[in-house]
């Protein structure tokens, strides 16, 4: 038997995940529209043979007016539409998946369907689908609807719009196009496959106008804490992406989503929970908290605030970087759905028992957070990494680098080669799709014989 | 100097015969035809729904296609199909302006305001729905793509190292749009394209009220006219209508589709068009070719010259038919022919799909 592999995700948000990515000097004025710049991110990925390049999306530009939300401030608010940025490299890439967001809330599935079969087809199977049930309040005012659904609404809907995507994908068997220039047979009837799905949410004759996809079926991974979510997980994901910065918590909950697999007939293999990780690497530990300090030196007192609003903290913007941390409680409204308050709640406590100045917070919140934050060598990025994928915590990690290109790079000059040393990590791509290099296995058609 | 001749090609059934990664590169060849020949843009056509009672053969979505297009190709214009009926304002305009960004100005839309009857099928929706719904539905959704696009100046980003501000809020409209059809807040989540407000419209319009809405709306105008007396009495009908929105003649192209079979005489020609006779699809509407035009590179540049200058046309989109004398053809005999009659250009001498419209 082979050993088990790590798989590596890079999730691309224009100039990264650290607030200030944007004021280093070196950044890229331009990054958020400027395709040059996800094509180096994607070389990169490429050169360290990461399994997915990975686009989070919002359909909207949030909170732009909030007196205290600085976004005026912020990167990463305006970006080209994922998908297309997708197909962009696909057209420029060989090896590397591309996984960009596209909600089910907000579109229909038989679009959806033929946009990721086209890409799957421009790139040669390395495309896959981050499925998401969209929370967000304001994207939902830009689709016509005054709130976003329900937990439950949401849930179902995907849950239908999934099954519509995959009925689709299956559309035409992989040999229905014979072209056969002396008959004057172009495609094999019997091969065609019309889903004539009649539900809750949809209503879809079909079949697709795109042939069946490379890989048959794309991987589709999607995320959230709450129960709907691990059970939407457990029925359709082929990845979950975790986001938890405490090894018990990340434990749990990876327990908690393969523990739902039987009840679909899944083998706990069959589902790969991707921890989110924003590693500072360094050759020393110095070095890697001097990249770190360079970012917090950069960080505006009055975006740092926004930060802490928009994670649940009270408004401290009348408090000074010098000042201790207040006394406050913890806001009780959730301005980011599925995630649990405790977290803002105990660092709060922290702070309070630590005697944290506000400039500490910020640096605590900065650091990591919501997903898992290391500031270190390469060897003890590595021996992190390497604790949460042996005991039961991840079985891969989506890498969000604090600033792009470079510290994606260092993540992929440093610490893989050390992943590697430690057979831990691929040192050359298993397949030439995406499922191949995921180790997923081949899914026929659900009208092969 | 003489009218300059606008030249599409289309690029209905380009990649046929393949799948996967070759499929892309099938079109991309055909793409790169058009490129080298110095065409103003390719047209992506678009039914999102597979016509398996014909020769379907398996295509990919325009929007997704042009954007991988565009970053492979430099200087020709991408112009997809997407219909109103079945796309939500809020993601076209994002689509369109980030293909706008990724090809540095070269989009364009060919705005379909129906669905036809698969489309219907595969987006449960309502079959035969009147004209004057699927009209009012365009209008409102085409006003709200139009302003989404300028949701942002296009200085609103001084993304300024030393003060820390990214955007200029001052510089940010915020759309709030509540109509008959759609509600949407805005702003757009991508920068003024560079087209601006301006990506170029494309549109059918056969009936009085398809040609009201594009001289109101559109800057090209496509439909496959069978003789030059129909498509003169089209030109004539869509241009005198210009004036009641204050719009000059030549600010609205009129780009029929014509169907050329180039030969090395005129009955290798004749021959072919007996050919593509023989072989029409019955499915296939009688205006599936527009005006076929079949001879020598000389005449079919003397009849292409005589539609323009006889108002029947400002332009041409070029389609193909399948057979010999086709495409590939008209690039390398007919092209040079009305290069050398200064009727088309020999490089592309403007910066954006605008730009090399003229308009």
């Amino acid at each position: 038997m082979t050993k088990r592999r790590m798989r590596l995700g890079l999730s691309v948000a224009n100039f990264g995940y650290h607030y200030a990515a944007w004021r280093l000097p070196e950044s890229r004025n331009e990054a958020d529209h400027d395709i040059g710049h996800h094509l180096r991110n994607a070389e990169i990925a490429e050169r360290g043979l990461m399994d997915f390049l990975f686009f989070a999306d919002l359909a909207v530009v949030r909170d732009v007016e909030h007196p205290t939300i600085r976004r005026d401030m912020e990167q990463s608010h305006l970006k080209l539409e994922p998908s297309l940025v997708c197909s962009a490299l696909a057209a420029c890439t060989s090896r590397i998946g591309l996984v960009p967001t596209m909600s089910t809330t907000f579109n229909q599935p038989y679009n959806l369907a033929r946009r990721l079969a086209s890409i799957d087809h421009i790139s040669n199977g390395r495309m896959g689908w981050n499925l998401v049930t969209s929370t967000d309040k304001e994207e939902a005012a830009n689709f016509g609807l005054s709130a976003p659904l329900t937990s439950e609404q949401r849930h179902a809907r995907a849950r239908e719009f999934a099954e519509v995507v995959r009925g689709l994908w299956d559309s035409w068997d992989d040999d229905a196009f014979m072209r056969d220039k002396v008959s004057g047979r172009y495609f094999d009837r019997a091969k065609v496959h019309f889903l004539n799905h009649e539900g809750t949410h949809f209503n879809v004759r079909g079949p697709l106008d795109t042939a069946r996809p490379p890989q048959g079926q794309l991987p589709i991974i999607t995320a959230g804490a709450s129960a709907n979510a691990q059970e939407l997980a457990a029925e359709v994901a082929d990845m979950v992406y975790s986001a938890f910065a405490h090894f018990d918590m990340a434990q749990n909950y990876y327990a908690s989503v393969k523990g739902r697999l039987a009840k679909y007939g899944r083998c706990p293999d069959s589902l790969r929970i991707m921890a989110g990780i924003m590693p500072i690497v360094g050759h020393t530990r110095e070095e890697a908290q001097a990249k770190f300090d360079r970012l917090q030196d950069l960080l505006d007192p009055r975006v740092a605030n926004g930060m802490l609003l928009i994670n649940q903290f009270p408004d401290m913007s009348a408090y000074g970087p010098d000042d201790k941390v207040p006394d406050m409680q913890v806001m009780d409204i959730h301005l980011t759905a599925a995630r649990d308050p405790g977290v803002t709640a105990r660092l709060m406590e922290r702070a309070r028992r630590e005697g944290m100045t506000m400039r500490q917070l910020y640096a605590a919140v900065s650091a990591g957070f919501w997903h898992l934050g290391v500031i270190g060598t390469p060897t003890e990025v590595a021996d992190t990494m390497q604790t949460w994928f042996e005991q039961g915590a991840a079985d891969g990690f989506v890498v969000q680098p604090p600033y792009l290109p470079g510290s994606a790079e260092d993540f992929v000059d440093m610490v893989i080669p050390e992943l590697q040393r430690r057979g831990l990590f691929r040192t050359e791509y298993e397949g030439r799709t995406l499922r191949q290099n995921l180790g997923l296995p081949v899914v026929p058609s659900r009208y092969a014989a | 100097m003489n009218r300059r001749m606008r030249l599409g090609l289309s690029m209905a059934g380009a990649g046929e015969g393949a799948t996967g990664a070759a499929l892309f590169e099938n079109i991309l060849r055909r793409l790169q035809l058009a490129e080298s020949a110095g065409f103003d843009f390719a047209l992506f056509p678009d039914e999102a729904a597979a016509a398996v009672g014909g020769a379907f053969h398996a295509g990919l979505e325009p929007l997704t296609l042009l954007s991988a297009l565009a970053a492979v190709t430099r200087h020709v214009g991408l112009i997809a199909t997407a219909s109103t009926r079945l796309q939500d304002p809020f993601h076209l305009a994002r689509k369109l302006a980030s293909i706008d960004h990724l090809s540095g100005g070269r989009a364009g839309w060919n705005l379909a305001t129906a669905a036809t009857g698969g489309e219907t099928r595969n987006f449960g929706l309502p079959v035969d729905e009147p004209a004057a719904a699927l009209d009012a539905r365009a209008r409102e959704f085409l006003s709200i793509v139009r302003r989404l696009f300028v949701s942002w100046d296009a200085d609103a980003f001084p993304r300024d190292l030393a003060s820390g501000i990214y955007m200029d809020r001052a510089k940010m409209h915020r759309l709030e749009h509540a109509g008959a059809h759609y509600k949407v807040r805005g702003p757009l989540d991508v920068a003024q394209p560079p087209q601006g407000e301006a990506i170029p419209v494309m549109t059918s319009a056969t009936t009085a009220d398809a040609q009201d809405f594009a001289a109101e709306f559109a800057d090209i105008v496509h439909d496959r006219p069978a003789t030059a007396d129909a498509a003169r009495a089209q030109y004539r009908a869509v241009k005198a209508r210009l004036s009641r929105h204050g719009r000059p003649p030549e600010s609205l192209l009129m780009m029929p589709g014509v169907t050329p079979l180039v030969a090395g005489t005129q009955q290798r020609a004749d021959d072919l068009r007996g050919a593509l006779y023989d072989r029409a699809d019955p499915d296939e509407g009688p205006d599936a070719r527009g005006a076929i035009v079949a001879g020598t590179p000389a005449h079919i540049a003397d009849i292409l010259e005589g539609w323009i200058a006889s108002d029947a046309a400002d332009g041409f989109v070029v389609l193909t038919s399948g057979l010999p004398g086709g495409v590939e053809d008209f690039v390398a005999l007919v092209v040079p022919e009305l290069q050398r009659r200064d009727l088309v250009g020999s490089s592309y001498e403007a910066a954006t799909l605008r730009g090399y419209l003229g308009l």
